[in-house]
């Protein structure tokens, strides 16, 4: 058994208590570099780095106030050399057995959500990538990924600044099949593998927001 | 050919069959990595081994361009003329690309062997042959980057390492034994430095790359300072030239081997008297140390008992983010003692430096001859001490030395 990230065997003692667990993909050691978090108090809502404690911070109150449709938002890890590394690697190198890992970690029960919806790719980028990363998440998580989001934006959103990010229009529109649907008392969560300047995932709720659902969550691999 | 991800020629309908990666020639099963593609209504395979030059799957194409060779008239400048060995051991890589065959440069450390080769570059540039000077170590490639850049000064001289591509032509090429995997006969002058240095021995695989990027009348140049078996197989033994001096003339610094159980002091968490001594005296005139250990684990408890009497030192290892910030901290003379693991063992020069080397019975016969070449490298230090603290005398520890004086007698025994 090798480790997915660093390739290296790792040596697994076979016994009463490992053999009916689910493979660990992982070895300790990179196991212990992606999980290493940035130090410093946080905003309580999108968990970055602040100067102190403070429930919502300067970023997150912004975008509250142009999109008021995201609840809670979930991370993993923070976005630090052994992350970026495994994030280019699973959408650039197309190495798929990342998606792997990012499930080990992010180790939660989907299933009190109704629908877990997927932030999509364009037809270009899913040429080039062959998966969508965060889809891919979705199914490694064991949950049904719902496409309720489409989109054709062709930009690629790692090589813009947060300026252009923030000014950018709603590349994200919903799927004929929910167009006309009301879910009224259902919950949702969207699903992503960074959570950068925040953008991408207020913009996927505040079109989701008409559809009526209860409450809109966000979960997302890594933190920037 | 060189493999390009966008380039217009197929070279192979896909990358990987039957568990074969054919960019790599990885073919360990559990180096690949299977999936059900969604969009490709199929599954895939790809192989993990080589992931970070980009996929090579089961069902895609390796792509690529074709091989160009063109004549070029390159000038280098060397700061001091090479000595009678240096000049003859010039000629005779000259006289290896002329007949097209392979070369062994055996020569002890700190023997001048980067400049060696510089004569051979030129001719076989001028030649129009395509010219690639390759190590299995990242540190080793820059530093060759960096000679070579300052001695062949208006030459275009492509850079590759993991991460790195600067690329002109393909033609004159400094780079890891790994990037070579991007090119099927292409190279015609090949020079492997460190050429027994992780992770090539241990990595066979490595050794076919190289030949794979070689044409089919290449000449390659293997440069040691500890051959083994398999490289003077590949060349012949006629084809082995031995330098068993340093360029300054000066003997090589035989080790002294002391009796000292050191990890038992350190599991004691007690300052281990023999070296502190040995420390003591390298400090109090005003030398430098390097003091390795065979393990990346010891260097914490090592660096915690030592630092209550040491306050300018410092530990380093292959991870550590700092680790050329602290290198160059010894080098400005901010720190005086630098306790590392064998990252250190090649590549890197002081002023003035003794070197320790712990639990010596725990390195083998090849690291310690590396280890004790960086001792007395510069013209105005060129002797220096080396002492190896261990708790038994192993084949390495005795061959170390015998290696060491039949060098300096002169004699370069294979």
């Amino acid at each position: 058994m090798r480790c997915l990230y660093c390739h290296m065997k790792m040596d697994e003692e076979l016994n009463i208590m490992t053999l009916f667990k689910a493979r660990h993909p992982l070895c300790d050691s990179c196991k212990k570099a992606l999980l290493e978090k940035f130090e410093g108090p946080r905003c309580q809502r999108c968990h970055q780095v602040t100067k102190k404690t403070i429930a919502v911070c300067g970023d997150c109150q912004t975008l509250i106030e142009v999109y008021p449709a995201v609840d809670k938002i979930y991370t993993f890890t923070d976005y630090n050399d052994a992350v970026k590394m495994l994030m280019h690697r699973y959408k650039f190198l197309k190495d798929y057995a990342m998606v792997e890992i990012i499930g080990f970690i992010c180790d939660v029960n989907l299933s009190s959500y109704d629908y877990v919806v997927p932030i999509p790719i364009s037809k270009e980028r899913m040429r080039e990538r062959t998966y969508n990363q965060a889809l891919e998440m979705i199914v490694k998580l064991k949950a049904k990924p719902a496409i309720f989001l489409e989109t054709k934006a062709k930009e690629r959103q790692s090589e813009q600044g947060r300026q252009s990010r923030m000014a950018r229009k709603n590349p994200f529109y919903l799927s004929e099949d929910v167009r006309e649907k009301d879910f009224t008392g259902k919950s949702i969560i969207i699903i992503d593998d960074i959570y950068t300047t925040g953008v991408t995932v207020h913009q996927a709720a505040d079109v989701l927001k008409v559809l009526n659902f209860q409450n809109i969550d966000v979960l997302t691999f890594s933190k920037a | 050919m060189i493999i390009t991800h966008d380039g217009p020629k197929v070279i192979f309908e896909v990358g990987v069959v039957d568990h074969t990666c054919l960019r790599c020639g990885n073919k360990d099963k559990s180096l690949f990595y299977e999936y059900a593609s969604t969009f490709d209504n199929k599954k895939i395979c790809y192989c993990m081994s080589c992931i970070i030059m980009g996929r090579s799957d089961s069902s895609n194409p390796i792509r690529g361009i074709n091989s160009e060779r063109e004549k070029m008239m390159l000038n280098y400048h060397l700061d001091f003329d090479l000595n009678d060995i240096q000049e003859n051991a010039s000629d005779k890589i000259v006289d290896a690309i002329d007949h097209k065959h392979h070369l062994l440069l055996y020569a002890v450390t700190g023997a001048g062997k980067t400049e060696i080769t510089f004569k051979g570059i030129q001719y076989a540039r001028q030649k129009g042959l395509n010219v690639a000077f390759v190590s299995p170590r990242i540190d080793v490639v820059k530093e060759v980057y960096l000679r070579l850049r300052d001695a062949f000064k208006d030459a275009q001289i492509d850079l590759l390492y993991s991460g790195v591509k600067n690329v002109y032509s393909h033609m004159f090429t400094v780079c890891t034994v790994h990037q070579l995997m991007n090119y099927i006969e292409h190279y015609d002058f090949i020079i492997i430095d460190e050429v027994d240095a992780f992770p090539l021995p241990d990595e066979p695989l490595l050794m076919s790359v190289i030949l794979r990027a070689a044409s089919k009348n290449a000449s390659i140049i293997l440069m040691t300072a500890t051959p083994t078996r398999d490289m003077i197989e590949l060349v012949g033994k006629e084809n082995i030239v031995t330098i068993s001096r340093r360029y300054h003339g000066h003997d090589l610094t035989i080790p002294k081997n002391i009796y000292q159980d050191i990890e038992k002091y350190i599991k004691k968490k007690r300052a281990p008297h023999k070296l502190i001594s040995l420390l003591d005296g390298i400090t109090a005139r005003d030398r430098k140390a390097l003091v390795f250990v065979p393990e990346i684990k010891m260097l914490e408890p090592l660096k915690s008992i030592l630092q209550k009497r040491y306050s300018r030192l410092e530990s380093v290892y292959s991870g550590d983010p700092e680790r050329m910030e602290k290198v160059q901290l010894m080098r400005d003379n901010q720190v005086d003692i630098l306790l590392t693991t064998t990252i250190l063992e090649r590549g890197v020069t002081f002023l003035n430096l003794d070197v320790i080397v712990l639990s010596a019975e725990r390195f083998d016969f090849a690291q310690l001859i590396q280890i004790c070449g960086r001792v007395g490298r510069k013209i105005g230090d060129p002797i220096g001490n080396i002492w190896f603290l261990s708790s038994e005398k192993t084949y390495g520890i005795k061959e170390t030395i015998r290696r060491i004086k039949a060098f300096n007698k002169g004699q370069a025994k294979l």
